[in-house]
């Protein structure tokens, strides 16, 4: 396709790739904005992905993604019956409840604009999801682990470890199963789930120990030459970065709290934070073998996700009635609406092919 | 723009002295009922600038509150994502304050409140407006609050059991948000003394050289319909019902650039490019790696 080796873009810009189309989903519930995000995503997956484990964990998202969608609407349905007017569309009877579950109702008459609202609440959650999902298939979490500041590595080593046991577990299924097909044995069920189960949980204990002591061996969770005051003082900035994050986010969602406590607040917080994992970072001495490179593809990819959540930013402060479009009419879009949605689709002819491992073979 | 209003508001109602106001000031305000057979429909856009509005639905005994507000000619919409949450009314606040997605904040939103008929009192709805159910001869009311706390609508709802009204329109019982220091609730308690302090042009009982008759006998209670007293004539066109209507939501379409707005095919056309992009790439992606 072209002269570019195949090659793993820098899993930062995927991240915030996929994080920016989430964050533009956010703030809209136009249904029209929404699709064409999922689309993007799915897309941009497709092209992009290599043949790793978690690559195919999309479809894994895809598919929680429906069902939130298809529970908001059995929701409105169930609870939310009667209780807008506007068009019915069925109208089912209302089971009636005692006083005491105040203002509970089950069924009634389903309205449109109930169902709508249904559909697009979901659909916002939903492809927040699978935005989230895409950022999962593309980005290696391995290579994601060397961009982590050094205060994090050790949970990040934690995390990778984590991320990693389930296909690991796949794994050993699988082999156990194709070891005990060749032989003879109990064929009931509780027998065989015996015969199966004891080894796989073994196998998992022998890697889980194995890759302890490797973790050991190589220093893992060691903090060496830290005083207790160094890390009194490191411990105290985290954690007052961490509640004046809390106390920032929280006041910048109530919006009947002093503003004092909204933006000032959360970004003392990142500050205190920053300056918290920096001092804790010191005490970790890490050196990156051959780094992921950051070229220019890294650049668009990352842009292309920055400007969807920016123009979508702008979009619901200034044209609200695109970015919420009211539920009896059909929506419309602006052009920095389209813009918004479909800009990420730049981050598949941006970001060069992967590798992959049966190429390889 | 409302400041001007509501400080025309308080130069006038100070000027009128403790006269009381009592006659209708708009077509579609017919007052709350006088007899227990009907319901008090009332709504007092406060802030929002409109007044309080009541209206007399003869047949609304036992109707849900929403039917009540919906029969008589006020629209509702709700919030999207909660359902059954009254977000506007009369298209008011416009979507340019509050895109009505999600709940609104407890300092800006439209209070529900409802009266039995017997007590006099208003009482702060615990269900939706879909849910509760007005006795005959009750009230109900949405209130717009844009302070902290809880603000009564400015017109008392009608008591029907006792026995003659009050002569003194210092009755008014809203004892709930007496103890709370915010403008809003001040002057529900003394209402010559109003318009000194308050913001909110609504309950201002006091008026001008008001053709009315004496409010102390015939009304069951007197300060009933208040809609902004004069000002409406200086500032605001008047407090009818469809003349609120129509300024506002046509400004509410203008705010969405209809001229920038893009036709319907637009998107289908763009959302089949992708999802059968996705669906072609997969296959070559296939095709390459087989071969």
């Amino acid at each position: 396709m072209s002269t570019r080796l195949p090659r793993d873009l820098h899993p930062v810009a995927w991240w915030v790739w996929a994080l920016g189309l989430a964050a533009a989903a956010t703030q809209t519930t136009n249904p029209l904005v929404l699709l064409m995000l999922v689309g993007v995503a799915t897309l941009v997956v497709m092209a992009r992905r290599s043949d790793q484990p978690w690559a195919g964990s999309f479809r894994l998202y895809v598919i929680v993604g429906a069902v939130i969608l298809v529970m908001r609407v059995v929701f409105r349905i169930v609870l939310g019956g009667g209780v807008e007017s506007g068009t019915v569309l069925l109208d089912l009877p209302e089971v009636p409840l005692p006083d005491w579950v105040l203002g509970l109702r089950l069924f009634g008459p389903v309205t449109q604009e109930a169902l709508l609202a249904g559909f697009y609440d979901g659909l916002r959650l939903a492809t927040i999801v699978i935005c989230v999902g895409a950022g999962n298939a593309l980005a290696n979490p391995k290579r994601l682990l060397r961009s982590v500041p050094a205060a994090l590595h050790e949970v990040g080593t934690a995390l990778v470890v984590a991320v990693t046991v389930l296909p690991q577990f796949a794994d050993s299924a699988r082999r156990v199963r194709l070891a005990q097909s060749l032989r003879a044995g109990d064929t009931r069920r509780t027998g065989r789930l015996r015969r199966y189960l004891v080894p796989v949980l073994e196998d998992a204990l022998e890697r889980s120990l194995r890759l302890a002591a490797g973790m050991d061996t190589r220093g893992y969770g060691r903090s060496a030459g830290a005083t207790p005051r160094e890390r009194l003082v490191t411990g105290a900035l985290m954690l007052a970065g961490l509640c004046g994050i809390c106390v920032g986010v929280y006041a910048g969602l109530d919006t009947t709290a002093p503003r004092v406590l909204a933006t000032p607040m959360l970004l003392l917080g990142v500050t205190v934070a920053v300056v918290g994992l920096v001092a804790a970072g010191r005490r970790v001495p890490r050196t990156r073998y051959r780094p992921d490179p950051w070229r220019a593809p890294e650049l668009v990819v990352m842009a292309s996700g920055l400007v969807a959540a920016a123009a979508m930013w702008w979009v619901a402060g200034h044209q609200v009635l695109t970015a919420y479009p009211g539920l009896t009419s059909w929506p419309t879009l602006t052009p920095l609406a389209l813009l918004a949605a479909v800009v990420g689709v730049v981050a598949a002819p941006a970001a060069p092919e992967p590798r992959l491992q049966g190429a390889l073979a | 723009m409302t400041f001007v209003r509501r400080a025309v508001a308080v130069l006038v109602a100070a000027a009128a002295g403790p006269l009381v106001w009592v006659a209708t000031a708009s077509p579609s305000d017919a007052a709350t009922c006088a007899d227990a057979g009907g319901v008090s429909v009332v709504v007092d856009f406060k802030s929002l600038g409109g007044g309080a509005q009541s209206v007399c639905d003869p047949h609304g005994g036992g109707q849900k509150a929403a039917a009540l507000f919906t029969g008589n000619g006020y629209e509702l919409t709700y919030v999207q994502r909660t359902p059954g949450f009254v977000c506007r009314v009369q298209g008011l606040p416009t979507p340019e304050d509050d895109p009505c997605v999600n709940t609104p904040p407890a300092n800006a939103y439209w209070n529900l409140w409802w009266s039995d008929g017997k007590t006099g009192k208003w009482t702060y709805s615990s269900l939706g407006a879909a849910s509760l159910t007005i006795p005959a001869g009750g009230s109900v009311a949405l209130s717009w609050d844009d302070v902290e706390g809880q603000s009564t609508p400015g017109v008392a709802p009608p008591k029907h059991q006792s026995a003659a009204p009050s002569a003194t329109p210092t009755v008014k019982p809203t004892p709930t948000p007496t103890p709370k220091p915010t403008p809003t609730s001040k002057p529900t308690a003394t209402p010559t003394e109003a318009p000194t302090e308050e913001p909110t042009e609504s309950p201002t009982p006091t008026s001008l050289e008001s053709p009315a008759p004496s409010p102390l006998p015939a009304e069951p209670l007197p300060p009933t319909v208040t809609p902004s007293p004069t000002p409406s004539a200086t500032e605001t066109p008047s407090s009818a019902v469809t003349d609120e209507v129509a300024p506002t939501s046509g400004s509410a379409d203008a705010g969405d650039p209809d001229g920038g707005g893009l036709p319907a095919w637009v998107p289908v056309a763009l959302l089949v490019a992708l999802f059968g992009g996705a669906a072609v790439v997969v296959v070559v992606r296939r095709r390459a790696g087989a071969s």
